[in-house]
């Protein structure tokens, strides 16, 4: 065997990717000659030695730390034997009161000395504790740092949007996270907001609420109720003419701007106060259940409270299901054309009939192949009540399929729900190992939606996804055109990225996953890539799709 | 207190070049430390076998190669080990060998190795030892193959033994 071929051997064993067969061949080989034993000792040790370097679980004091444990774990057993054996016998009582006593005081030393050693810079150690001490803290080489998690600047979150038309272009959809400052201007509809203490404030028609705090907001002009309970209590609703301090309770308010405020009381406390003298006690008034005051011009007056001038849960959610009923049938319609289109390859709707069987049927037109097959996940609701969908969370969930061929053009499309971007690549569809002309299709955990097609793309799109998205339905779709070279990518409908490759090949698929990644048989494991999340509609077309599609496709299957 | 606090020192200073020395027997990577701290244990439990502190590397080692060797009759956990012919052909490896990497600076001299790399070389570095990424998926990444991901990283650790060579051989004249 030449170097080089030995080399080609010796990386794959560092890698962990050596098969065993091979591992035997670069063995043999090795104990034949002197040269390469050493080389092969040579990348052993640079490997182990960066790696104690490096890798954050395998500092000194953690690795002593680990030592400690076991001696613990150790002394416990022998406890316990002894207190099950002889309870008696003061002897023996006497040992394990030094044994115990001897761990406790080298746990106790561990952890002094494992402080010293990293806070202290004392003469007396020795380099290598030094070097123990340095690989606490950061080593100089960290490239890849991940960015720090944003912060949560949200206070309040779009609980409900019923048929609302936005006065200015900012809008809002439901799920979406408001912060201090944020002013939501309808011209007409309901939304309803919650507040992160509770609090859930609904408008009415035409209306302007701005977002003050987690506990706090201002209803410019129009209609509003709010429901407040107990850890909300103290809620703030200012108006220009009236600050509403809530006591536990239902309330509404109409703010028609310039003329006057009227507050009433449905149900329980609330205390107003005029805005320019603040919150003092003497100065408050005190509205109880079915009490209403009118401040305008003159003096504050007494007004009738009418529970149904202002909307109700219950009318609320009536009119929710009907729109979900709506929303759950015009997604029907859509489904059952997509049924019918013979340019589909691949139909998951996610409605099973028996959710303990485990194949998916594939319910495209031409659907004689690629039946899917579901390993774990939990079934569980999709966009709608009544929806079914599919969640997958832990590494082991994932649906399997084959599907022969070579295709000139694709578009992958789903509806997924992402409950958290965890790993570095998290798949939405991956066939197995990657080979030539084998499709991924993915997001990493910067949110950015990726295509890669084997030597020919590997495309992300710019972030889609943050924190603050997590748990909302979205609509992802990415196409791919030999012909043209063109590959696109679509969020919600909307086109987000676009790309020209060079060298275009078939799009292969072969055996595959949806929501997880495997490697052919007889290949050493994966860095895991599940998904977590849900979903609940997967399409598979032979051709890809333009942009006027993928937008009718996300419009017929959008939830809200 | 006078034995545990000696103990604690031995483990702090002994533990890395430890266990770089487990690994070197053929011991998987992913078990090096839970063997390493087996050896500790059993340290531990025969405290008195370890005549002066000066011998406590090679006692340490001592250790290591008898529980190295009971892995070997293990049938059943054969995974840590990666391979029975390697592990008996490393056995045999002389104790010091002269290379430098039992002397207290040899991690120090990679450390300033390491920094010295280029930015290219250090990312990859990096990305496979501080994310454990493979190299089927830093290729993926990086849009090459994975043979051309193994090769750089056995070249890269090539050239690191020739710098540290050349950092241990500065200190000593």
């Amino acid at each position: 065997m030449n170097r080089k071929a030995f080399d080609i051997l010796l990386a794959k064993m560092l890698d962990g990717s050596i098969q065993e067969d091979e591992l035997e061949l670069l063995v043999r080989e090795a104990a034949q000659d002197e040269q390469l034993q050493s080389a092969l000792l040579e990348q052993i040790r640079i490997d182990e030695g960066v790696r104690l370097l490096l890798h954050d679980s395998r500092g000194g004091p953690t690795f002593a730390e680990g030592v400690a444990a076991r001696l613990t774990a150790d002394a416990d057993r022998f406890e316990f034997l002894h207190r099950v054996l002889d309870r008696t016998d003061e002897r023996t009582q006497r040992t394990l009161f030094r044994r115990v006593a001897l761990v406790a005081g080298l746990l106790t030393c561990t952890a002094a000395l494992l402080l010293a050693a990293i806070w202290a810079n004392g003469p007396r150690q020795s380099p290598t504790q030094l070097a123990a001490q340095r690989i606490v803290t950061p080593p100089p080489l960290q490239v890849e740092r991940r960015a720090v998690p944003p912060l949560d600047a949200g206070v309040a979150t779009v609980k409900q949007l019923l048929q609302v038309e936005w006065s200015d272009a900012a809008g809002a959809r439901v799920g979406d996270a408001l912060t201090t400052g944020r002013r939501l201007r309808q011209r007409a509809g309901t939304t309803q907001v919650q507040f992160y203490r509770g609090a859930v404030v609904t408008l009415e028609g035409p209306a302007e609420l701005e977002v003050r705090g987690i506990n706090e907001a201002i209803l410019h002009s129009g209609k509003a109720w709010a429901n407040v309970p107990e850890p909300a209590q103290g809620f703030v609703l200012l108006t220009p003419d009236i600050e509403v301090v809530d006591l536990g309770t239902e309330f509404g308010v109409e703010v028609v701007p310039g003329q006057r405020t009227e507050v009433s009381v449905f149900s329980g406390e609330v205390e107003l106060h005029d805005p320019r003298t603040g919150r003092v006690e003497q100065s408050a008034i005190s509205l109880t259940t079915g009490q209403g005051l009118s401040f305008g011009s003159g003096l504050p007056q007494a007004i009738a409270v009418d529970r149904a001038q202002f909307g109700s849960d219950e009318q609320l959610r009536a009119r929710q299901q009907r729109k979900s009923l709506e929303g759950f049938e015009r997604w029907r319609q859509w489904s059952a054309a997509a049924r019918q289109d013979p340019r589909v390859l691949i139909y998951y709707r996610f409605e099973p009939e028996d959710e303990n069987a485990t194949q998916l049927a594939n319910e495209a037109l031409d659907a004689e192949e690629a039946a899917g097959y579901v390993i774990g996940g939990q079934w569980t609701e999709g966009r709608w009540r009544g929806k079914r969908a599919l969640d997958f969370k832990r590494p082991s969930d994932r649906i399997r399929f084959h599907l022969d061929g070579e295709y000139d053009a694709v578009t992958l499309a789903a509806w997924v729900r992402i409950d958290g971007l965890d790993r570095p690549l998290c798949s939405l569809m991956l066939t197995d190992g990657y080979e030539f002309g084998e499709v991924h299709w993915q997001f990493n955990d910067k949110g950015q939606l990726g295509l890669a097609i084997e030597s020919t793309c590997n495309r992300y799109s710019e972030s889609l996804v943050d924190l603050t998205d997590l748990g909302k339905w979205i609509h992802v779709a990415s196409s791919y055109d030999r012909v043209t070279g063109e590959v696109h990518q679509y969020f919600n409908g909307e086109r987000v990225d676009s790309l020209q490759v060079d060298h275009p090949v078939a799009a292969r698929f072969g055996a595959a996953e949806i929501g997880n990644w495997s490697q052919p048989v007889s290949q050493p494991p994966l860095q895991i890539r599940n998904f977590n999340g849900r979903m609940d509609e997967f399409l598979l077309y032979g051709t890809a799709l333009d942009e006027s599609e993928v937008r009718a496709m996300y419009e017929a299957g959008k939830p809200h | 207190m006078h034995r545990q606090q000696e103990f604690a020192q031995i483990v702090l200073a002994h533990q890395a070049q430890l266990r770089m020395f487990v690994r070197m027997l053929g011991v998987a990577p992913h078990a090096v430390d839970d063997l390493a701290q087996d050896v500790f244990v059993v340290a531990y439990q025969r405290w008195d076998t370890l005549d002066t502190a000066e011998n406590a590397a090679k006692w340490l080692r001592g250790i290591a190669r008898n529980l190295v060797r009971n892995e070997l009759r293990k049938q059943s956990r054969r995974q840590k080990i990666l391979n029975t012919a390697l592990t008996e052909s490393l056995m045999q490896v002389e104790d010091p060998r002269s290379d430098g990497w039992q002397e207290d600076g040899w991690l120090d001299a990679l450390r300033a190795c390491l920094a010295k790399l280029p930015p290219q070389s250090r990312e990859l570095v990096a990305a496979r030892y501080e994310r454990d990424a493979a190299s089927g998926e830093l290729a993926e990444e990086l849009g090459t193959t994975a043979d051309a991901v193994r090769q750089t990283l056995l070249r890269i650790r090539r050239q690191l033994k020739t710098c540290i060579e050349g950092q241990l051989g500065e200190t000593r004249e």
